[in-house]
């Protein structure tokens, strides 16, 4: 149960809570209904049962009555000597002849005296032995209903036989002054008996027989199939049996069975009722039930799957929203649907999501603002030294009266603060790049007279192309401090500036020392990779394995020795005498040990951050060989910058990704946007918001 | 939701769709159906008037199975093959007019089985005869008229003991007789008849028509209609076979015209050739018996010269003349089981295909003094 989802869990406790509820209401209505059934059946069947003995009883009363009209109204009253009493007879016969066989009035010893219909007895025939005339004889003050039997005294057609139940009784016979006894013989057809009882069903497959009081049948509808073994009854058992019902089993069927005992002659009405023919006892109705109780439960089942699916959809829903966030898509629209709480839940995710966002965007734009502070504190450093070793040279000029010179350097320098300052903007035209390194190259030019000559080659289309701001200073920076560290006047530093296709070159070489591919590639290694090894020159020069390794003569090679190579506060170039005065060190610290900052690695992680991830910096470089460092940015018109600056520097505020959105558009389709993204988080994050227009505006430029 | 959801649903919606039309419907459980199943039962005789008691437990069983019975006796005055004959074209007449089974009394057996071979009749017939082993025959309500013989033999063998012999035991007791019909299928005659007389083979019958039986040993006649009906072969190889163990000789006398029965008896009135002693006949069959009995009984100088007579089978009729003393008694069977069992099984067959099933019927020793026992009384004389 642990993965259990909540819908299931509550779809099987609603289940099976409806399953016990159902079970349990169609378990009782049942029972209830079956035995409120039973027990109407028992009421009927008792219902009927003494309504046939009242029948039965009735119609044993009126042959009662008529034997006693008979005696007391035609046999007492007559003498058999004198006058026949065959008229009474026949009148009383022919009102019951329906339900009687033969009246006929014997001797005590058997003669026959009287008889109707006419007939007389076989030659045969001795009804001296016949039960019926011994019980009447023996015990005269009753009147004696025999069981069912074929009367067989009187000579009839011989191909007939009539069963009959015979009542026969002790009657006083008068003949002349005597009187004697007789018996009086009334043959009740048997199947006048047999009508009271033959219509009499009790429900599906009951029936009803007639016993004696010693349990013999006198009635049953399958009498002859009992008779000869081929049918069952338990009449010896329901002889014992009280009037009510009772219930038996007979050839492994369960039967209520009703008795009821008819007045004077002690039979009994058996009513039986088999217990499985019970309407609710069959399968149909048996079915019927289990039916209702698994629709029900169908029922409550789908209640109980919409419960659930109500229940459990909005938070299936606001899971996916959630895994959205989860997966970064902090901007999606969260799920606030379904009930109260969930709503509420979806609401306050969504609230959490945006504050998520907010609060990334604002370490974003922390960090970037963090980058372009260090940059930009990089980038002011270099002002405060250049300016006092500038300075200071102007002053050793003016105090040689080299006026011109010094009007020189001040112009120069008024440029080049100039160009460093551009408004504060961070692309500049290529033009102004290549004016600001020229000014830079001619002070420094100035200061180092005759250690190192320079030349700038730009293309015709090159200037009016957007660059990153002091890309080529600090390359030109260090090709001055390492290239030509061991020049002595044949130094030459090379700046170039071309275009191929959507792609801006920028190169500063030297005829330096070079580097082996090792030293190269610890040009781009990791700050704090680099950091944490001894720092390595960054110029274009070769970097000494270790301070000191690489001595320079005077304050230069104290400078040097003191391993801050790319500083160049601290790396001093001893001026050639009489020249201007070195560079003052700046105090050490950890950034200036470094340099200015601004070295090849900034600059080729500025241009990355700017442009993106396919941009950079390369350096071409073998020992002894001289080395060329080579800027790689896209070829953007400046003027197009220019009318999206308003654009660009916002999204500049969130980060440099819209100019590496539109670094990346030029070299593929728009979809390196993403890829750009992907690579490039901050170029991604540009891709995915404001990038929209950037990009569009990126794919117009290109 | 899910395949697995939907399959589930959809499952349980067809288990409640089949459990109401089970509960609600008979599409799937039919209710019990009163079905009305055409049967005719044809007889070997031109009446019914020996096939009372069997009308009535067809009547029973037509009422509790539901069954619409065409009964069909034979035209009169033809011979026995000419009925065969009938019988063959019955069957398929009553086939034809959409009798689900028939019950069958054949006239001649082995000629019916071999009619019924060629005619190949599609529905299942029910013999009232011996069973047979024929695809054609779904069941049997029968007799074991071998032992109806034995018991007829042994009791008229000890009745002619008892008078012309030292009587070793009495006459058969009540329930000796009684106890036959339980114990009619194990054991032989001779045990609940007390004889002690050895087993021997038959006895040659006499010359037929010829009256002469030796002084010591009186000759009895047998009756019959013809030993090729019905089953009396079997009957007349029981007598045979009981009264060969007491050393008693046969007269078969076999039906040729309406005077054969008379003629014979006659036989025995007239000087030279009365036997020495008044005859004893058994009928080998219920006609035989009948007529006999009638012409006993109109005759008081035939009922001299005739001992007893015994016969098969029962009719109202017969039973008065027993309980006249006409007829010294009988060996029945209850007519109202064939009649129910017959139906019975034709009705099972129906509605099971054909199922061979048989059913043998038992037998009761009838004379005057039985006919009062009221067990014997409801089978012989049955409630309609």
């Amino acid at each position: 149960m642990k993965n259990t989802s909540i819908r299931t869990t509550i779809f099987i406790y609603f289940t099976l809570t409806a399953l016990a509820a159902s079970v349990f209401i169609g378990i009782s209505f049942y029972t209830r209904l079956s035995g409120q059934m039973s027990q109407t059946i028992r009421e009927e069947s008792q219902i009927l049962v003494n309504q046939t003995g009242r029948s039965m009883d009735s119609y044993l009363r009126t042959i009662m009555k008529l034997s006693d009209s008979l005696y007391y109204g035609v046999v007492k009253n007559a003498d058999l000597s004198d006058a026949s009493i065959n008229a009474e007879m026949t009148l009383l016969y022919d009102n019951n002849k329906d339900n009687l066989e033969n009246i006929a009035l014997f001797s005590k010893e058997g003669q026959m005296l009287e008889s109707v219909p006419a007939a007389r007895l076989k030659p045969t025939a001795d009804v001296t032995g016949e039960p019926w005339f011994l019980n009447a004889l023996s015990r005269t003050e009753n009147l004696h209903f025999s069981t069912p039997h074929v009367q067989s005294i009187f000579d009839a057609n011989e191909n007939q036989y009539k069963w009959v139940v015979t009542l026969s009784r002790a009657v006083e016979i008068t003949r002349g002054p005597d009187t004697d006894q007789g018996v009086l013989l009334i043959d009740i057809r048997y199947n006048s008996l047999e009508q009271l009882m033959d219509g009499v069903a009790l429900g599906n497959g009951g029936y009803v027989y007639l016993i004696s009081n010693d349990g013999e049948l006198i009635y049953h509808p399958k009498a002859q199939l009992i008779n000869s073994g081929r049918a069952h009854e338990n009449h010896l058992e329901a002889a014992a049996y009280k009037d009510g019902n009772h219930e038996d089993e007979l050839d492994g069927v369960r039967r209520l069975v009703t008795v009821k005992t008819v007045g004077y002659t002690g039979w009994k009405i058996v009513g039986v009722t088999p217990l499985d023919q019970v309407p609710l006892n069959n399968i149909k109705t048996q079915l019927l039930m289990v039916f209702i109780v698994l629709f029900v439960i169908f029922i409550l089942t789908i209640i109980n799957s919409y419960i659930s699916r109500r229940i459990t959809d909005p938070i299936k829903e606001l899971e996916k929203y959630v895994k959205k966030i989860e997966d970064g898509q902090l901007d999606a629209q969260v799920y606030t649907g379904g009930s109260y709480e969930i709503s509420h839940l979806g609401t306050t995710v969504g609230r959490m999501a945006r504050q998520i966002k907010r609060l990334m965007d604002d370490i974003v734009v922390e960090h970037e603002s963090k980058r372009r502070n260090e940059f930009d504190t990089l980038q002011s450093q270099i002002n405060p030294h250049f300016l006092y070793n500038t300075l200071d040279v102007i002053v050793w000029m003016i105090e040689n009266e080299k006026q011109a010179d010094a009007v020189k350097a001040v112009t120069a320098l008024a440029r080049f603060f100039r160009i460093s300052l551009s408004g504060g903007r961070s692309i500049i035209p290529v033009q102004d790049e290549l004016e600001h390194v020229r000014n830079y190259l001619m002070i420094q030019h100035m200061r180092y007279k005759n250690r190192f000559s320079y030349s700038i080659e730009a293309g015709d289309d090159v200037p009016g192309l957007a660059s990153l701001k002091l890309v080529l200073q600090p390359l030109v920076e260090n090709a001055i401090y390492h290239g030509m560290e061991f020049m002595d006047g044949d130094g030459e530093i090379t700046v170039r500036a071309w275009r191929e296709g959507n792609d801006l070159y920028l190169s500063v070489a030297d005829n330096g020392l070079g580097m082996t591919q090792e030293q190269a590639a610890q040009l781009f290694a990791p700050l704090e990779t680099a950091a944490v090894r001894e720092p390595v020159s960054v110029g274009t020069g070769p970097a000494p394995p270790s301070p000191g390794a690489m001595p320079s003569p005077g304050a230069t090679a104290k400078a040097g020795a003191s391993g801050s190579l790319d500083t160049p506060s601290s790396l001093a170039l001893a001026p050639t005498a009489p020249g201007p005065p070195p560079f003052t060190v700046t105090p050490p610290m950890r950034s200036a040990r470094r340099g200015s900052g601004i070295g090849v690695r900034n600059v080729n992680e500025r241009i990355k951050l700017y442009f993106g991830p396919d941009y950079g910096l390369s350096v071409e470089t073998e020992p002894d060989m001289g080395t060329t460092v080579i800027a790689h940015m896209p070829a953007i018109p400046y003027n197009h910058y220019q009318e999206h600056m308003g654009v660009q520097e916002h999204a500049a505020a969130r980060g440099a990704a819209p100019v590496a959105a539109q670094a990346a558009q030029p070299r593929s389709t728009s979809g390196n946007a993403t890829e750009a993204a992907q690579i490039h988080p901050l170029a991604g994050r540009a891709a995915n918001g404001g990038g929209a227009v950037i990009g569009k505006e990126a794919g117009h430029v290109s | 939701m899910s395949v697995r959801e939907r399959l589930i649903w959809g499952v349980s919606a067809a288990i409640l769709a089949v459990l109401f039309l089970m509960s609600s419907t008979d599409l799937l459980i039919k209710e019990k159906e009163t079905q009305v199943h055409p049967i005719s039962v044809i007889i070997d005789h031109s009446s019914d008037e020996y096939y009372g008691n069997f009308r009535k437990g067809m009547d029973k069983a037509a009422e509790e199975y539901q069954a619409d019975v065409n009964f069909i006796t034979l035209y009169p005055g033809t011979d026995a093959a000419a009925k065969v004959r009938q019988q063959v074209e019955l069957v398929q007449r009553e086939e034809n007019d959409d009798a689900k089974a028939i019950i069958l009394a054949p006239v001649k057996r082995a000629d019916m089985l071999a009619a019924l071979e060629l005619s190949n009749p599609g529905i299942p017939v029910i013999l009232l005869a011996d069973p047979a082993d024929s695809k054609h025959i779904a069941g049997s309500v029968y007799v074991d008229g071998f032992q109806v013989g034995s018991l007829l033999g042994d009791v008229a063998a000890r009745d002619i003991s008892d008078e012309t012999r030292a009587p070793a035991t009495g006459p058969p007791a009540a329930d000796d007789i009684a106890d036959s019909s339980a114990g009619a299928g194990a054991t032989g005659p001779a045990d609940y008849l007390g004889a002690t007389a050895p087993q021997q083979g038959p006895a040659p019958d006499a010359p037929s028509g010829t009256g002469a039986s030796p002084a010591t040993a009186p000759t009895i006649y047998l009756f019959t209609e013809g030993l090729d009906l019905g089953g009396h072969s079997h009957v007349y190889d029981g007598v045979r076979s009981a009264l060969s163990s007491y050393g008693i000789a046969t007269r078969l006398v076999e039906k040729k015209d309406a005077d054969t029965y008379r003629a014979t008896i006659e036989e025995t009135v007239y000087p030279g050739t009365a036997p020495d002693t008044p005859i004893t006949i058994i009928a080998l069959d219920v006609a035989a018996l009948d007529e006999t009995a009638r012409i006993l009984a109109g005759s008081s100088v035939f009922a001299s010269h005739v001992r007893a007579l015994y016969g098969a089978g029962s009719t109202t009729s017969i039973l008065n003349q027993v309980d006249k003393g006409v007829i010294t008694g009988l060996v029945t069977w209850s007519g109202f089981d064939a009649g129910y069992l017959s139906i019975q099984k034709a009705v099972e067959a129906i509605d099971t295909g054909r199922q061979p099933d048989q059913a043998k019927l038992d037998i009761y020793y009838v004379d005057k003094e039985r006919l009062k026992d009221k067990d014997l009384e409801k089978i012989l004389y049955p409630i309609e």
